[in-house]
This record gives C-alpha cells, structure tokens and sequence, in this order.
C-alpha cells in the first residue's frame, strides 16, 4: 500500500513552490524581460 | 483591429498588469472574504460590481444601454416564468435571434448601417459578447429559475471577475454562491494562489513574450512565418487561459467555484474535439441553444433516412456562430467556413467510413498511439493557419501563405 505524503509536508511543498513562481514572475518583472510587463509596472 | 481576441488582449493588458487592478483585487478578496454571508456580500459584490463596471470598461451611455439590455432580460424572463405554457413554441428561437442580433449590430455598428442604431450611438463596453450570452442564457431558462431577483441578474451579468472574457458562467452557479451563502469552495486558497501564478506565467512571461517577437507579420521571411504559424495557436492558448486561470483562481479566493474554460486542446483528435476542449463555456452555451434545439427540430420533423445531411447542416451553422461571435470581419467569416467544412468531414468520415472499417480495425488502428497521436498534430496544424485570418483577414493570409510556400 501506498504511503501517503504527510499534511504538513504537502503543504509546506506546495508553499515552497508557489515561493518560486512567485520568485520567477518578479525576476521577469524586474529584469524587464518581458518588455509588456516592464512597461505597464 | 479585428474583434475579439486581439482586441480583448490589449485591454486584457490595460487591466490586469496595472497596480490598479492589483490593489481592487486584494481589497476585492479582503473584503469577501471577511463578510461572506448575507446582505452585507450582496452589497459588497454589487459595489465591487459597479465600481470594476464604471471605471474599467464603459462609459455611461454604454452603461445605460447595458442597464436597459438586462431589465430587458429579466422582464422577458417574468414572462416566460408566468406564461411559459401559453406562449408559442417559436418564443426561444426568437429571443436567440434577437441576442444574436443586438449582440453582432452593437459589435459592428457599420453592418446593415442605414438600420443600425448603434453606427449613431456606439455603446463601448469591452465584453459585451458575454454579457449579451449571459442574458440570453437567462432569459432562454427563465422558465425553469424559482428564484428570480432584478439585482441577482445584474450582479450576475456584470460579475467583474468573469466580465472582460469569461468564463461564462451559468446563472444557477452564480446564483447559489450569490443568494444562498453557499460556500461553493472553502478550502482553496493555496490551490487558488497557485492557479493564479500559473495564470501570471502563462498569460503575461509566456505568450506575451512569444507574442512581442512578432513572428507571424506579412513582412517576415517564409521561415519565420512558418514558426510564427505553429506558434500561434499556443500563444493564443497561453494567453486565454492564462487570464481563465487568474479569474477562477481569484475567484476561489472568494470562495467561488468558476467553470473551467480548457481541457487540454492540444490533445484534440480533431475540430470537433477541438473545440469541445477549448473554450468550454462559450461552445457548450452555442451547443445547449443553437445547436441542441435545431438537431430536436429535425429528428422531429424529419425522416430517418434525410436526418444526417441537415444534421451535418446544423453544424456547419453552428460553427459560423462561434465565428460570428468572435468577430464579424471577413476574416472570421472564412474562419467560420474552413472550421465548419472541417467539421463536416468529420461527420461524414464517422458516418460513412468508419463502420466499414468494423470495430477490430478501428480498435487497432484508430485508437493506437501513433495514429492518435499523428491525429492529434494534424488537427493542430490544421487549426493554426486558420488563426492567421483572426488578425490579418483573407488578403493578407493567402499573401503570407504564398511566400511560405515559395510562391512569392
């Protein structure tokens, strides 16, 4: 039988990644890579 | 610029990356999520409503033709709740008609000009082709709605989160997280911040990146228009439901459920297929109101064995809708017609070939990977140059189309 992942450990995953596409959107942002962001921000 | 998704997209842009709209929608969230229930939400949701309303999309001429369009629809509504057996069979088709009608004269207000009120007084409402569905959805259900409310209506066709390009919801949906304090989706807000970064990726570091290299243009050499060409489709993609992720995701931080909008198009066997994976909410509405009634009128009336033809008709018909809906240029009326010829042989090859085949061959031959998955690539390479026509109208396309294959 499958073990299942922990609760606290699924949530804290999830919390970890949502950090890094959180991290990706400003980098983008700040470094102006997306020109129709860097514009409009 | 041809309706609607290049236009939607530049005002797609307008509002969702200004700070703006960033703070109305934490105060948005904030707010319904503190109060919840009862009266106070209903006001909370009208304010936000009106406000998004006002400052966002119209002016107030055109607000005031909106206004008019949804007291319309719900005394049309109350008619057809209390009268509903004694009007004529004829009634539904008529008011689709009609929805149809206002919705493609207020869109193009140089069609049919000497009629058309709207090239005197044009209404700009960015999204009227939702509204417009929203109300004919009402008012083509209203028998069947017990509880029928003047500002649940409104609230419901105005909904800021949805009104700039969907989804379109259905009214018993709305309806339940607006009147019955229903929590439709408590326990979502990781979920829902995800959904909403995933939206940010896809529509604003994705496509709108892929977008500015302006690959597909007229003055591009043939291999560059040839990935411009591929490309557009996914862009297109990212784009739509990269904004669908963001409002649903926003939304289910206010604990509503929105319909979904995509089922993974790119896995689409063919056009039918297609688009029933690819803006779900518009395609089941058409399906549900043009294209259902006109298949039980002709079972109806017509024999067995004269049904496939005009079946075949009906969705050819229905496909110059969904055209039609987007846009009424040259261009999507030549999309409408490849897209519906497309779906005509697709009938006629499950009417007609395929149960000569019999089921061992299908089994083993049609349902096998590479088979599916030569389908799935034709049906995309199929799709994307008909997206040419969206943007740059037949001329223009079939003079891209003659340098990409060297004919220039």
């Amino acid at each position: 039988m499958k073990k299942a992942i922990p609760e606290n450990l699924r949530v804290f995953l999830s919390l970890l990644f949502l950090v890094l596409k959180l991290w990706i959107i400003i980098h983008f942002i700040y470094q102006g890579q997306t020109s129709f962001i860097y514009q409009n921000f | 610029m041809p309706m609607n998704i290049a236009y939607l997209s530049q005002h797609q842009a307008i509002f969702l990356n200004t700070w703006h709209f960033f703070i109305f929608a934490v105060l948005a969230v904030s707010l319904l999520r503190a109060f919840c229930r009862g009266i106070v939400k209903r006001l909370i949701v009208s304010v936000l409503n009106l406000y998004f309303l006002f400052y966002f999309v119209g002016d107030g001429y055109s607000f005031a033709v909106l206004l008019g369009f949804v007291v319309l629809t719900y005394g049309i509504g109350e008619i057809r709740f209390r009268w509903e057996t004694k009007l004529p069979g004829w009634v539904p088709f008529l008011l689709t008609v009609f929805c149809w009608g206002f919705l493609i004269l207020a869109k193009n207000p140089n069609l049919v000009s000497p009629v058309n009120v709207f090239r005197l007084y044009p209404i700009r409402i960015v999204g009227i082709s939702y509204m417009v569905f929203r109300c004919m959805h009402y008012m083509l259900d209203a028998a069947m709605i017990e509880k029928r409310r003047m500002g649940t209506l409104l609230n419901y066709v105005v909904f800021f989160p949805t009104l700039l390009a969907g989804p379109i919801e259905r009214y018993e949906n709305f309806q339940a997280y607006y009147e019955q304090d229903k929590l439709l989706d408590p326990e979502s807000v990781l979920p829902a911040l995800h959904r909403i970064a995933n939206g940010v990726i896809k529509k604003f570091l994705i496509a709108d990146t892929l977008a500015s290299l302006q690959l597909c243009r007229p003055d591009r050499s043939a291999e560059l228009l040839w990935i411009g060409m591929f490309l557009q489709l996914a862009i297109l993609y990212w784009d739509f439901s990269g904004y669908c992720d963001i409002v649903i995701g926003l939304s289910r931080l206010f604990r509503m459920k929105l319909c979904e909008n995509f089922n993974k198009p790119w896995l689409a066997r063919n056009v039918q297929e297609f688009w029933e994976r690819w803006h779900i909410s518009l395609t089941s509405l058409i399906r549900d109101y043009c294209f259902n009634p006109i298949s039980v009128m002709i079972v109806r009336r017509v024999k067995p064995a004269r049904q496939f033809p005009l079946i075949v008709l009906a969705y050819f018909f229905t496909m110059m809708l969904i055209a039609f809906w987007h846009g009424t240029t040259m261009g999507f009326f030549w999309f409408g017609l490849i897209h519906g010829t497309m779906l005509v042989l697709s009938q006629c090859t499950k009417h007609y070939i395929l149960p000569r085949l019999g089921a061992s061959a299908r089994t083993k031959w049609m349902d096998g990977l590479l088979w599916v998955t030569f389908r799935r690539v034709v049906t995309y390479a199929w799709i994307s140059p008909t997206l040419l026509l969206w943007r740059w109208g037949p001329e223009t396309t079939w003079e891209m189309l003659q340098t990409m294959i060297g004919m220039k």
